[in-house]
């Protein structure tokens, strides 16, 4: 008898937790649910609820999901999707590319200051055309520089390096026992996309030709600025030895515990050294270029967009318009450090009393992203080539040459 | 070693086993060292976390970094930690249960197909769950399940089974048939023999049991991540969030927080260490 | 047993084989729910080019071809072969050692046990984010012990080539996951009993003869279930080198599912990375079968 109730128990929880479903929802009038990435959720949360005071009639439920880009995969892949989603503005064009964002091209012609948005961030948005997205909150690479490690060189601690002779030239004074004079996380692919691939930008090379179907990574000008960081580890010797080895948080991190003098870093980070939550004193300069010239950044962060196939696209774009305006982009982002996604809000009196964010603007102005339908998969051909150069294991020449090889193989295929 | 003298005391414990014991403090320490970098880091304040050489004893001690678990984001650590604990509980419930029952079928009782049933079993084991996340998760939204306790639960159930399974299959083998024959001799029902006798000399696999799936569940990170989604999110992927979700790796959260995950299944295999007494078998026989 | 007539006999057999079959309904109901299932699709996956959104195409083996020609697919396999073969090993002696330590009822022994089995708590992603930090090169606090000691005169870049984090990762393994194969050997000891050490020891048998001769055996299925769930969880690989080396440099660290979760979730190829799940499956599937084969008890 006990066995048999063992059993049927048993059967019994094992049902009852299958037929177990999600309590049924509440369903207000207007209902959205929004996804974004965890650095900027603060900022949307605090607009969403600005939203709703001013909207009572719609509720919006923000979610940061823990793996944003995988798990918006998986929700395309059984329809579970949200509304909205703010997400890095690199992965648009694949998504666009798949029907899985809604065209807003109509909608954004439509709005007064569509001409105040960087055009980097604006063509990563299009598809065959089409708007797709809208610049939200932007992210931008540039210099940050340990200015007591400056003074202690004999450096002027209010001027980083502007030009590639000059960031050899600090990063050999600024190379002693204690610390290495340059890092940066030749590790991970996207760290190296945001701090490295400007160089090459700035010397008028390009990681793919403009209509995005060869790469030109084999080109002079894009060897060249591999041959700089080459140099810089094996010639030179500014760059720690396990460099291929470091992602974001090592190379951030060693320039935390002051193990290193120089490091291209973002938008956070300045942010982070304005407000004083590290112990650094970091001057700020765009990362240097070639010839003191033409400079360039990789200005990534998030857009926004609606997703395909929601339940109502006129409240979501309202949310949207919402975000893009001063209320958010002034109020909520330019006063805690966040790049504004519109240069016409620039001006603001958070920003003008911090000269570093002139920098951010300067380099947003000058900022380049790369388009790509492939965009992860492609990148691991090239950080292959940077780090068998790096390593000594194969020419800069060499080594892109490949990359460029195996990113057509890539495209073909 | 020991020839003629009961090598156990009167009171169950052994005699001259001081090697033994030093073998043991040599080794406990060694293996507390990677523990004891991560406690002294979680006492440390932020500059000397950075600081360079790393100290090896804290100049600053706070207790910040335990006491931001609490308030950080709302008590959003906390809520994650209830949420593992209930999780937690749930599954071993049904985990144990479930294999004990299967465990015994498995090695003691006549059932169709059986080879077939286990083979089919171990097969979960060497599918690598990546694999399985799209059409796992596609089955769990179309039964409206996802984001739910009912989801975890059943999820970790079905991926945890398999070695419980084993092992309780295993632990049963170990028990030799003589018994079951000698209880039928004094009389005893089948019911009375799984519960008095069976049960009983399979403790220590049934802890085993207990402790994995305890500790498997608690430390999961990719169903947990998949399909809690922040309704259900748990402890161990609200402390990895502090590296993939943030700039900067607040190492002292970081270092606070795996403290805080260690200690509950700590205390249970801890509490759990009476059950593993040697020599239950010789009285048994005996 | 009573004698009675066969086709009774077969009825009451039968019957009973019927309701034991209620004993593992409920393993067997959610497995086909949530994994059987699940797995069919994964299968059916692996024969089209699965894109996320829109219509998929059926291309029957051609996943199957592209995975044996898949250059990076293949060095993937072979490392992760490398890391088995030397994790394995390291683990299962310390494993074995730690589980004839605590084999004893001496006052506190229980304390041993949980500092032992106290790694295998802390999860894969922090264990691996903490001993990252401990091997950094720059600021990590192993290589300053092992400086400032005077045992190297020069940081070790432990993350930076295969040959050093390997064996880096596979000690950080091992150090975490002993403890885990020391409960499971501690079980299957403690199922000897003290009677047959000391019938053993009666007849004049030394401690290592009665280990390897009495011992091992009585524990072979244990100690290869052990072996299984610990390798195929080697060659499963995934959070340690994802985040320690993060598969580099050059790829030379990446493991089969690392490569193949990079291949659904961040190149979006769906169809591809089921097939390569499938080939991981088959190559399992062989080895756990010989290994059940070698470590089967002969009387069984």
């Amino acid at each position: 008898m006990k066995k048999t109730l063992c059993l049927a128990l048993a059967i019994l929880m094992t049902l009852s937790l299958i037929a177990f479903s999600a309590s049924a929802e509440t369903t207000d009038k207007v209902s959205l649910e929004i996804w974004v990435r965890a650095s900027f959720y603060d900022i949307v949360s605090k607009a969403a609820a600005k939203y709703m005071v001013l909207h009572p009639e719609v509720t919006l439920n923000v979610v940061q999901p823990s793996d944003m880009s995988d798990q918006f995969a998986l929700a395309l892949s059984s329809g579970d999707t949200p509304d909205i989603v703010s997400m890095d503005c690199v992965l648009i064009p694949y998504y666009a590319s798949i029907g899985a964002l809604a065209d807003i091209t109509d909608k954004f012609n439509a709005l007064a200051y569509k001409d105040a948005f960087s055009g980097g961030l604006l063509d990563l948005a299009k598809y065959e055309g089409a708007q797709y997205a809208v610049p939200f909150a932007p992210d931008v690479s540039v210099m940050l520089y340990n200015k007591a490690h400056f003074k202690e060189a004999g450096l002027n601690p209010d001027a980083g390096p502007a030009t590639w002779a000059e960031l050899i030239d600090y990063a050999q004074k600024l190379t002693i026992a204690d610390h290495y004079g340059y890092i940066y996380g030749a590790g991970d692919s996207g760290t190296m996309m945001f701090t490295f691939v400007p160089y090459i930008w700035a010397n008028g090379g390009d990681v793919m030709s403009a209509d995005g179907t060869k790469s030109m990574l084999d080109q002079p000008k894009a060897v060249e600025a591999l041959q700089l960081m080459c140099d810089l580890e094996n010639k030179y010797k500014v760059s720690p030895e396990g460099i291929t080895s470091y992602g974001w948080t090592e190379s951030q991190d060693a320039f935390l515990s002051g193990k290193a003098s120089m490091i291209v870093l973002g938008s956070n980070a300045v942010w982070g050294m304005i407000t004083g939550k590290y112990d650094i004193d970091a001057g700020i300069c765009l990362i240097p270029s070639p010839d003191g010239k033409t400079y360039s950044s990789f200005s990534g962060g998030d857009s926004i967009a609606i997703v395909q196939g929601c339940s109502n696209p006129d409240a979501e774009w309202d949310f949207i318009q919402y975000c893009l305006s001063e209320e958010v982009q002034v109020e909520e982002m330019a006063q805690f450090g966040q790049l504004p996604a519109r240069s016409d809000l620039f001006d603001n009196k958070y920003f003008n009393e911090n000269p570093e964010f002139k920098v951010l603007q300067e380099a947003l102005r000058v900022g380049e992203a790369p388009y790509s339908l492939k965009y992860n998969e492609m990148y691991v051909p090239f950080l292959d080539g940077v780090q068998t150069a790096i390593n000594g294991t194969m020419s800069a020449q060499d080594a892109f040459t490949s990359a460029a090889q195996n990113i057509n193989a890539l495209l073909a295929g | 070693m020991t020839s003629g003298a009961n090598p156990i005391r009167r009171d169950g414990r052994e005699r001259g086993k001081t090697g033994i014991v030093a073998a043991n403090i040599l080794l406990a320490l060694a293996f507390l060292l990677p523990m004891y970098w991560t406690f002294i880091s979680s006492v440390k304040d932020k500059g000397e976390i950075y600081a360079s050489p790393p100290t090896l004893f804290p100049h600053t001690f706070t207790w910040d970094n335990y006491a931001k678990l609490f308030t950080a984001q709302g008590g959003a650590y906390l809520d994650c930690f209830f949420h593992s604990v209930v999780i937690d509980l749930s599954t071993v419930l049904l985990v144990a249960v479930i294999c004990v029952l299967a465990g015994f079928a498995f090695s003691k009782l006549e059932l169709i197909g059986k080879r077939f049933w286990m083979t089919l079993i171990l097969f979960t084991i060497m599918v690598p769950f990546q694999a399985l996340m799209v059409p796992l998760y596609n089955t769990m939204s179309g039964l409206k399940l996802l984001n739910s306790l009912p989801c975890m639960v059943l999820i970790y159930a079905t991926y945890q089974s398999p070695f419980c399974v084993y092992m309780m299959k295993n632990t049963f083998d170990m028990v030799p048939d003589a018994l079951k024959e000698a209880a039928y001799i004094d009389g005893a029902g089948s019911l009375t023999i799984f519960f008095k006798v069976y049960l009983p000399l399979a403790m220590p696999g049934v802890v085993t049991t207990i402790v994995y799936t305890a500790y498997t569940t608690w430390n999961d990170y990719l169903i947990a991540l998949t399909f809690g989604g922040t309704a259900w999110k748990t402890f161990n992927v609200a402390i990895a969030d502090l590296a993939n979700m943030s700039d900067v790796l607040d190492w002292g959260m970081m270092t606070s927080g795996s403290i805080v995950s260690l200690l509950p299944i700590m205390a249970l295999f801890l509490g759990l260490q009476k059950y593993f007494i040697k020599g239950m078998m010789s009285g048994a026989v005996k | 047993m009573t004698v009675r007539t066969t086709t009774i006999l077969e009825g009451a057999a039968l019957k009973r084989r019927v309701f034991n079959t209620a004993f593992i309904l409920p393993v067997l109901v959610i497995n086909i729910l949530f994994f059987a299932i699940p797995f069919v699709k994964v299968f059916y996956m692996s024969l089209f080019k699965w894109e996320l959104l829109g219509t998929h195409s059926f291309i029957g083996l051609k996943n199957y071809m592209t995975a044996f020609q898949d250059k990076t697919f293949l060095n993937s396999l072979g490392f992760t072969f490398e890391y088995a073969l030397l994790v394995t090993p390291m683990l299962f002696v310390l494993a074995f050692v730690l589980a004839l330590l605590v084999n004893h009822s001496v006052r506190g022994i229980g304390i041993f046990r949980t500092i032992y089995f106290a790694p295998v708590v802390i999860s894969m992603t922090t264990c691996s984010l903490i001993w990252l930090w401990i091997y950094n090169d720059l600021y990590g606090v192993l290589n300053y012990l092992l400086t400032s000691s005077g045992l190297i005169s020069k940081n070790i870049t432990w993350m930076n080539q295969a040959s050093t984090s390997l064996p880096a990762v596979c000690f950080m393994i091992t150090w975490k996951m002993a403890g885990f194969n020391m409960l499971m050997l501690l079980a299957a000891l403690q199922g000897i009993g003290e009677d047959v050490h000391e019938a053993a020891s009666i007849d004049g048998a030394s401690g290592a003869q009665r280990f390897f001769r009495i011992t091992l055996p009585m524990i072979r299925a244990h100690v290869g279930l052990a072996l299984v769930i610990s390798i195929i969880g080697s060659v499963l690989a995934f959070e340690q080198f994802r985040i320690m080396t993060k598969g580099g440099p050059s790829s030379t660290t990446m493991t089969a599912v690392n490569y193949m979760y990079n291949t659904s979730f961040k190149y979006f190829k769906f169809g591809y990375g089921a097939a390569l799940s499938m080939v991981l499956l088959v190559i399992l599937g062989i080895l756990s079968y010989f290994q059940f084969k070698l470590l089967q008890d002969p009387t069984e």
